[in-house]
Order: C-alpha cells, then structure tokens, then sequence
C-alpha cells in the first residue's frame, strides 16, 4: 500500500473516531483487553481553527469561521506492544476525552500489530453506529418535507 | 502497509506539565531578567527532556519559540535529532541556517558567533534584531564582570561565562549602535541572566572555572 494510501486510511478512522460519541468511545477501551499504558506528550487541549470554505465548492477560499478543536498527543507503550505508538487526534467541540480516547486509539491502529483487530473490534462498529444516526437523522427530516401538489417542482 | 509510513523517528518526551501556567513563570523570569540586568532570575522547566537541551533551556525554548520565530541552533544542537523533534513538536519554531535570517540564536559558550554577524535591528524597528541565548551549562572559564545602565541601581557584579576573544568589544561596539544593537539571555541549568544592549561591562579581573 502506497503512504497515499495509507494517509487517506489514517484519515479515515480518525474521522470516525471523531464522529463518534465520547459513550461509546469510553465503553469500547473500557472493554478493550490488555490495554498499553498511555503516557500524554500533548493535552487534551483545546484551541481554535479557523474553518474556510469555497465559494461555490471550487471557487475562492474564504472564512467561514471559528471552530473550537480539541487535540490530544499520546505515546502507547507495554501491554500487546511490540514497540511505542505515537497516537493523535483533533476533535471539534472542547470535551478532553474525546481527544483522549480518538488519540489512545489512533495509536493502536497506527500499529501494524493492533490496526486490523481495532478495525474489526471498534471503527467498523462506530462507523455502524455513527451510520444509523445519520439515517434516523435524515429520515426524522424527511418527514417534515411537504408536497407542493399544485406547483411543478424540480425533485 | 509499513509502521514506517506513520511512526515518528523518536516519539518526543512531554512539554510543560501545564502549559499556561509554566510558560507564563518561565516568561515572567525572563522578563524580570532584561529588566534588572546582571541578576539571576530561576526557572523551573520539565525534567524529562532531550538531554542536549536540558531543563532550564527547554523551558526558555517552549515559552519563547513559536511558528512565527527563526531560531538557528548551534551545530551539536541542529543536529540533535531528539532535540530538534522536541523543538519542532512543541513549538513549531521556523530553523532557520543563515545567521541573517535567525530572530533568536542558541549557541554555547564555544559556539557563539560574533556579535556583529547578527542582525541588529534598525532605528525605527530596534525590536527585529537577533536575540542571543547562550547555554552556559558548561564554561570553560568566566570573567568577574562589573555591569551598569537601566535596571541596574548604580553597578552590579556577576560572572560572565567566557566566549571569544573580541567579547567585550564587541559588546562595547553592540553598545554604541543604540537603539539598534542585539541582546543576550544567558542560561544555565536553574536560571536565566540578561544583558540587554543598555547594559554596559567592565571586566574586573579574569577568573578560571576549575
């Protein structure tokens, strides 16, 4: 696999690690077994992000606005690892155990060793989990969608 | 897919313990020190650090340096790769290889440059000069120096750690050049000392370190 490759996976299972509840973050190291021991290097700390956009989702870039971000920095060492792992996350919002918890794991998965049981064991659940919110979500919106019946409408 | 694709070469060792507050003491010593020229002022810095830093040099680094300052390191430490990943972890500081760029200066007392390589600012931006930060951890000799100017109620005596030859009148000539001129934060392994370019020095009589 080509490190563009292996970028892109990185960004995704942070991406679920953020998206996830801090609940069912801490639920799953709660269960994890044979934890390693986490020693912070940075954080959790929040700061600030200035989040731009496009106009017109490919035009010139402006400030859409400020965002809280929280980070947190973790070396992973002992338990099931053969070496130390450098974890890190970026969480919107400003709760440290998130940032915690996403850098504990990122950590993990960062490991050739641990990434394919933390995959199997906790992203690919989350990502489930964080699925059927967006669903339940879109389909609570659905339902307040009302039929102009005496208007021609594009959809 | 490789570990090597994502682990750092060395995972760096933790910073301040609380950021906030350990940065604004160390800063608050630093300040105290250009401000009454010639007096030591202690630090407390993390104790885990890269070893080439040390403790109190560490704490100067992370409270001062940011992504928005050109610091050039003296060789030894330039090429220190735990220092450098400590460095460029925690503060995100520019390095920078040309003295002429360099906003502040790390150098030993046997690798300092001459004064008068380094920028010193202009008259109506006095403030964009070089900074100096000599870690004087280890001295190879040190003159008894006597030191008047601002900050300094009448004259105050200290050991200045021995550098180059043309030292003194290079700091002589660094002197004359105000408001321009550059100034020099000197750190040992408690505390830090400065001269800021007001302060003038005489040497009271050569001193030898054992």
């Amino acid at each position: 696999m080509s490190s563009t490759d292996a970028i892109a996976e990185r960004q995704q299972w942070m991406a679920v690690l953020a998206l996830a509840e801090v609940s069912e973050l801490s639920a799953a190291w709660e269960a994890w077994e044979e934890k390693p021991q986490v020693e912070r290097i940075r954080g959790p700390e929040s700061g600030i992000v200035m989040v731009r956009g496009r106009i017109g989702s490919g035009g010139d870039r402006f400030n859409l606005g400020e965002a809280t971000v929280v980070r947190a920095s973790v070396r992973l060492s002992g338990g099931p690892l053969n070496e130390d792992a450098f974890g890190h996350s970026y969480v919107l919002g400003s709760n440290p155990d998130h940032a915690w918890y996403s850098a504990v794991f990122d950590g993990m998965l960062a490991t050739t060793q641990l990434r394919e049981k933390v995959q199997q064991a906790v992203i690919r659940p989350l990502q489930h989990a964080h699925e059927l919110r967006e669903a339940a979500a879109l389909a609570d919106a659905q339902s307040t969608k009302v039929d102009f019946l005496t208007f021609a409408r594009e959809n | 897919m490789s570990d090597a694709v994502f682990q750092a070469a060395t995972i760096p060792q933790p910073g301040f313990s609380d950021p906030s507050s350990d940065s604004q003491a160390v800063f608050r010593a630093i300040l105290n020190a250009f401000s009454y020229p010639g007096r030591k002022f202690s630090i407390t810095g993390p104790q885990d650090v890269p070893a080439a830093l040390g403790s109190a040099l560490a704490a100067v680094e992370l409270t001062l340096f940011d992504i928005d300052t050109a610091v050039w390191h003296h060789p030894v430490l330039a090429q220190d790769e735990s220092a450098m990943g400590y460095l460029l972890f925690h503060t995100g500081l520019k390095r920078c290889t040309e003295l002429a760029d360099a906003d502040f200066v790390v150098a030993t007392v046997d690798s300092m440059p001459a004064l008068n390589e380094l920028r010193t600012g202009s008259d109506l931006s006095p403030q964009e000069s070089t900074t100096l930060v000599l870690d004087a951890r280890e001295m190879t000799g040190a003159h008894n120096c006597r030191a008047t100017g601002p900050g300094i109620n009448g004259e105050i005596e200290f050991l200045m750690p021995e550098t180059y030859a043309e030292f003194f009148e290079d700091w002589a000539a660094n002197h004359q050049l105000f408001p321009r001129g550059v100034d020099l934060l000197i750190v040992d392994e408690h505390s830090v000392m400065a001269l800021p370019r007001t302060t003038s020095l005489a040497i009271q009589e050569h001193k030898r370190e054992a």
